[in-house]
């Protein structure tokens, strides 16, 4: 099982973009972020998703300002609509703290090994793991 | 004339591809599987079972080409069911997301908007082609439409669903809290096949059962059958049939019950495949018997099961011992299976099951139930109530193995006189019956026993003393001088022995004997060797002639009759 901090790093560096622009970095982090909650409501829920999201969020904005360029409304957490101008290296650190956050505070629910596959699911596409997956079991016997 | 009835004709032809479900005992509930493509309901209260057993069978099928889709609308939340169903040993996290997949569709269940609903699944059965879905909570669709809502777009709803996920070729269920008096609702006529799981509490102890209300193309199981939740998962103990199938067909053998002098009495020991119960108050050595029927078994190489409910094994081994009854190394051999059950809420199926699991696996021929009262102290309350009914299922069940059957029963000694037996009839359930009681001779306590019953064949009447001493038990004397055994207090009596030749006069005696002595005799002669006048002999001989014990030759007289006992 690959440690959070790992899997929210492969899932930015997959999807996110922080070698570019600041804006490019934050549109980025939003579409990450859709992402994430698209991928994690089809398992849990998109209120399950949302209360996970905007609880990682709360936790990690007050040690990554970068993270301003996201806001809670409604109970959800969605691109704020001014926010300052961050780095995109910033940008990029903020996002894997939110996602390493999130994959905590879900493995305290369902598990670390869990939490981990399900992240993992909206990273990777399926048809990928299923790939691995049918290998490793034929290893297996 | 009695009218022979018609049987229905079976139709040979095509056979409904069955799934293994995965589930222990639920396959043989259902009457071999569960049947590919059909559409289920799963219905019971909280708590009883039905989305485990759903995820259960889920996992059971769930392939990469054929993956599994659990779909949860509202009711249990995904993140609390993963966190808890993650802790039963079939649900494989490895698994989730290659051939499980989960989908959370609250928010199109709580717009209400039952298209929605229904346009999410069938996208999602489409993409995944699975061949199993699970749909859960089922009946917080019927919540989302309101306690007014139209019931005919549900209906409609159901119809959709159904004929859709059939085309797809999906073996479906639906999970829902449904109540016995909702069986009117549209699922349930949709549904092929209807499980209906409930939870009972009675006391300390939780019961949880299965019935099958509905299984289309199927001979299923009826009656309530026991559903067991560990962490291994849903097991259903299927039930007992009432009338045992076939008793297996009884052989000439007999089974030595280990202690000497009851195998006579029994005239020749038990029957093989026979079920014994031996009843006997407190103290009397009901084990101890069991215990020497089981080595006796052992000695001549007949595995044997033995379940206990009132010690544990290793104190049981260790009371073998003390009536040197070695049983270690028969169990470590696998020749012999100690059965301890003492978890007060046993159903007599999952009883049945353990015991007849170990039947199989050792071989055993012989199985011994000690005791009768222990096994229904280990049932939860609800079985107790028709403990008799089940009783009678799990003899049964194991004769119709083939095994013969050693139960002892504890029975409380009256005032009233009588053989106490058990309070379960036992008569009506065994084939024999020994019992034991405690006597009171000349101011000391004895034990004694009789064999009360032996079905079909003969056995003594006579009651033995005995005791248990520490090789065992011995058979001490017969009672046969003794009345009133049966009060517990008997009296010796002083019993004349019966005439050799009821009816006859001293002398008529004497002359018979004569003639039985010395064969042929003229009426001369046996005055002669008796010392009568001739007058009377020709008298008595008339009269033993009349009585046909002589008989003439001529002029002669020769002796037809022996006494009695030679």
């Amino acid at each position: 099982m690959n440690p959070p901090g790992t899997v929210a790093r492969d899932l930015w560096t997959r999807t996110g973009d922080d070698s570019s622009a600041p804006e490019a970095a934050v549109e980025s982090a939003a579409r990450v972020c859709a992402q994430l909650r698209e991928g994690l409501a089809r398992w849990i829920g998109s209120h399950g998703t949302d209360a996970l999201l905007v609880r990682a969020f709360e936790s990690v904005r007050p040690h990554h300002p970068a993270l301003s360029c996201f806001e809670i409304d409604k109970d959800t957490l969605v691109p704020a609509a001014a926010a300052k101008v961050h780095g995109a290296a910033d940008v990029g650190a903020g996002m894997v703290a939110l996602v390493s956050e999130l994959i905590e505070l879900l493995g305290r629910i369902i598990g670390d090994e869990m939490a981990v596959r399900l992240v993992e699911q909206v990273c990777v596409p399926g048809p990928r793991l299923v790939v691995n997956n049918e290998r490793k079991r034929s290893h297996h016997g | 004339m009695a009218r022979r009835q018609a049987s229905i004709p079976r139709k040979a032809g095509p056979v409904l591809p069955l799934l293994d479900t995965g589930v222990p005992g639920l396959n043989q509930v259902l009457g071999g599987g569960l049947p590919a493509l059909s559409f289920n309901l799963i219905a019971g209260g909280p708590g009883s079972g039905k989305t485990t057993l759903t995820m259960q069978l889920l996992f059971a099928n769930a392939t990469i080409k054929r993956p599994g889709l659990f779909i949860t609308l509202l009711g249990e939340t995904s993140l609390k069911m993963l966190r808890y169903q993650q802790l039963f040993a079939f649900f494989d996290p490895s698994r989730v997301g290659v051939d499980v997949h989960f989908l959370n569709l609250s928010e199109e269940v709580l717009s209400g908007d039952l298209d929605r609903v229904l346009t999410r699944i069938t996208e999602e059965v489409c993409r995944l082609k699975p061949g199993i879905v699970v749909i859960d909570s089922f009946r917080s669709l019927h919540a989302a439409q309101g306690p007014d809502g139209p019931t005919d777009r549900l209906e409609h709803f159901v119809q959709r669903l159904a004929q859709h996920l059939t085309t797809w070729e999906v073996t479906s269920f639906l999970i829902g809290e449904y109540q016995e008096s909702e069986l009117r609702n549209p699922v349930f006529t949709v549904a092929d096949g209807i499980l209906w799981l409930s939870q009972e509490s009675n006391r300390n102890s939780v019961v949880r059962r299965l019935q099958i209300v509905k299984a289309r193309g199927m001979s299923s199981m009826p009656g309530l059958h026991t559903v067991r939740m560990t962490s291994g998962g849903v097991q259903v103990f299927p039930r007992t049939p009432e009338r045992p199938g076939q008793k297996h067909p009884r052989s000439n053998v007999r089974l030595s019950t280990g202690i000497p002098g009851l195998d006579e009495m029994m005239g020749g020991g038990i029957p093989a495949g026979d079920s014994l119960v031996l009843a006997g108050p407190t103290g009397t050595g009901k084990t101890t018997f069991a215990m020497k029927f089981v080595a006796a078994g052992l000695a001549a190489g007949e595995p044997a099961v033995v379940a206990i409910f009132e010690e544990h094994p290793e104190a049981y081994l260790q009371r073998a011992k003390s009536v040197e009854v070695d049983l270690r190394e028969a169990v470590r051999a696998d020749k012999l299976r100690i059965i301890y059950l003492r978890p007060l809420d046993l159903s007599v199926d999952e009883t049945l099951d353990e015991i007849r699991t170990a039947v199989e696996e050792v071989g055993a021929k012989r199985v011994v139930i000690d005791s009768i009262s222990g096994f229904e102290m280990a049932l939860a309350p609800a079985f107790r109530e028709d403990f008799r009914e089940s009783l009678y299922r799990l003899i049964g069940a194991l004769t119709g193995l083939g095994v013969t059957m050693f139960s002892t029963v504890e029975v409380v000694e009256g005032k009233e006189a009588g053989i106490q037996l058990t309070g379960y009839q036992v008569s009506f359930l065994t084939d024999d019956i020994v019992s034991q009681r405690y006597i009171e001779i000349e101011g000391e306590l004895h034990k004694a026993l009789v064999v009360v019953k032996m079905r079909g064949s003969p056995h003594s009447l006579e009651f033995r003393t005995y005791q248990i001493t520490s090789t065992g038990v011995n058979l001490g004397e017969s009672l046969r001088d003794y009345d009133g055994v049966i009060t517990g207090m008997p009296t010796r009596q002083l019993r004349m022995p019966p005439p050799a030749y009821p009816g006859l006069t001293a002398r008529e005696i004497l002359v018979l004997e004569i003639l039985i002595r010395s064969g042929v005799m003229s009426p001369t002669e046996v005055a002669k060797h008796t010392g009568l006048v001739r007058g009377d002999i020709d008298v008595i001989l008339s009269r033993l002639v009349n009585l046909k014990y002589v008989g003439r030759k001529g002029v002669r007289y020769v002796a037809e009759a022996r006494p009695r006992g030679l």
